[in-house]
């Protein structure tokens, strides 16, 4: 069974409608994804959204062509992206900035059939990590040196929005992928960048066990990190999920 | 470390623009079609634009910037506001409130290594004038007293920017002072920066970020606008090379005998720094 737990919140002193990070899950159906669009470009949280629905909504089969599951993704989502939008009704400045399109990194998680060990395949584009426990080993994907979440991540893009919308077709970005077993007992943990950052930066003294244990007060826990800098002041998103 | 306050809207920053409109002002820039003041404007009215486009977000506009653009010299002896209403304005305000929009074309990627042309709506937020004389220091003083108000009220903000773009020689007394005072205004995360753009008058060679004296002529005008002009943070040198300008780690916020390319590039190194801290 996968037993999950899922934890969002905006950057400190913003709405929850300001949330530009992206979740969606299907514990049953084994699939799990996290996105986080980018705030430079508009409409980027629908876009985030966009492509988690989409992809727990309709899963790639798993022996699908990994590049060909991110085509299918993108070019269903972009449709979804775009009819979300109301593109004519919008003032001239957003419209200037709309055209240009959204970006999101994605993270997208499916867990096989459960037999025990369980399969798993798990794509990637950007800087969210996979954190797979197992005993006391701590394995991270696609990064585990947090020194690498330094730079900026590469991005899915939705295409153009009006004028030019859906009529030219998008190519997926660079993406990477891991395959890899589970077993009773192990937690994965998808995560957007700050809390991956995190996570990565104080590994030894396992900080995921401290977020489980502050799971009733994960807001102002979370939050606390954050004030006292030890966090980046970011939208946050992680889902646990324990196998049993 | 000094210029490195992240800009939100509890914590927005200040950009001011002055601007010359004195009558030769009407004069043709080198490298552009267009006179000095048109060219200008439309650097100003577009990197306002480039403002309001980097703060909109899906919800509308946030109010990361307070923008104001200060004219001098057109009408002889005058200074002040030429934008609508007052002299700062929140950019979601300004947003709002062009005088026009204008249809143009810009070039965006297509995805694939190449680009489309698309019609856009180009912001106009003032028309250009030349007119008068050349009142520097009347601008200069009312964005003295616009920076230490705002300063007073978000002690702790990005540092006030001010991008200064004339011609010419100012006729009602040595600018010097003024600028002075304005650089040794600073919040809790730096001085207040001072840019200033001298605007050409022949083709001859421009001189951009100069870090010493005898870089640029012997001329006592410009000598004493590169005396007053900030030294770039180490950030802004950063920015500067990578576009491919050579400057040295000393270099100051000043351009000589600049032309529209050394301009539009000015204005948009002065400016990105801000960008850079948007939360």
């Amino acid at each position: 069974m996968l037993s999950v737990r899922e934890f969002h919140r905006p950057k400190s002193g913003y709405r929850e409608s300001e949330y530009e990070d992206a979740f969606s899950l299907d514990a049953e159906g084994g699939k799990f994804a996290v996105a986080d669009g980018a705030t430079e470009s508009s409409f980027s949280n629908i876009w985030a959204r966009a492509l988690v629905s989409t992809f727990v909504a309709n899963p790639p089969p798993l022996d699908m062509n990994d590049r060909q599951s991110v085509k299918n993704l993108l070019d269903e989502a972009r449709r979804k992206w775009y009819a979300e939008i109301e593109w004519t009704s919008l003032p001239w400045f957003q419209k200037n900035k709309a055209v240009l399109g959204s970006y999101s990194t994605f993270l997208g998680l499916q867990v096989d059939s459960p037999v025990n060990p369980r399969r798993y395949r798990c794509i990637t584009i950007g800087d969210s990590c996979l954190f797979h426990l197992s005993g006391p080993k701590m394995e991270s994907f696609p990064f585990s040196d947090y020194r690498d979440l330094n730079y900026t991540p590469r991005l899915m893009w939705s295409g153009h929005g009006y004028p030019i919308g859906l009529s030219k077709d998008v190519e997926p970005p660079g993406l990477e992928v891991k395959y890899g077993k589970i077993k009773d007992g192990d937690t994965l943990i998808l995560a957007t960048d700050a809390i991956s950052k995190w996570m990565l930066q104080n590994k030894a003294t396992k900080p995921w066990q401290q977020v489980l244990e502050n799971a009733e007060n994960w807001d102002s826990y979370i939050g606390n990190l954050i004030s006292s800098g030890a966090m980046k002041n970011d939208d946050i998103t992680a889902i646990f999920i324990s196998v049993s | 470390m000094t210029y490195e306050a992240e800009i939100s809207r509890t914590n927005p920053s200040l950009i001011l623009f002055l601007i010359d409109q004195s009558r030769s002002m009407s004069h043709k820039l080198p490298g552009g079609e267009r006179s000095k003041a048109q060219e200008a404007a439309d650097a100003i009215n577009r990197q306002i634009g480039d403002f309001v486009l980097r703060c909109t977000k899906s919800d509308g506009i946030r109010d990361y910037f307070y923008l104001g653009v200060i004219g001098y010299g057109y009408v002889t002896g005058k200074a002040g506001s030429i934008l609508k209403g007052d002299l700062i304005h929140p950019i979601s305000e300004l947003a709002g409130m062009p005088l026009r929009t204008e249809k143009r074309k810009m070039k965006v990627s297509d995805g694939s290594g190449g680009d489309i042309e698309v019609d856009y709506d180009f912001g106009v937020w003032f028309d250009p004038i030349a007119n008068g004389d050349t009142p520097m220091c009347k601008g200069l003083s009312i964005a003295r007293d616009a920076i230490k108000d705002w300063i007073e009220e978000h002690p702790s903000s990005y540092p006030p920017i001010l991008i200064n773009i004339t011609d010419g020689q100012a006729t009602d007394g040595n600018p010097e002072d003024i600028i002075k005072e304005i650089q040794g205004l600073k919040t809790t995360d730096g001085d207040t920066l001072v840019w200033n753009c001298h605007l050409s008058s022949n083709p001859s060679t421009p001189v951009s970020f100069p870090s010493e004296e005898t870089d640029i002529p012997n001329d006592k005008y410009a000598i004493s606008l590169f005396g007053v002009s900030s030294v770039l943070p180490s950030q802004y040198v950063g920015y500067a090379r990578e576009m491919q300008i050579d400057l040295k780690d000393n270099a100051r916020a000043y351009v000589f005998n600049a032309q529209l390319e050394q301009l539009v590039e000015f204005i948009d190194i002065g400016t990105r720094g801000p960008q850079g801290q948007m939360q």
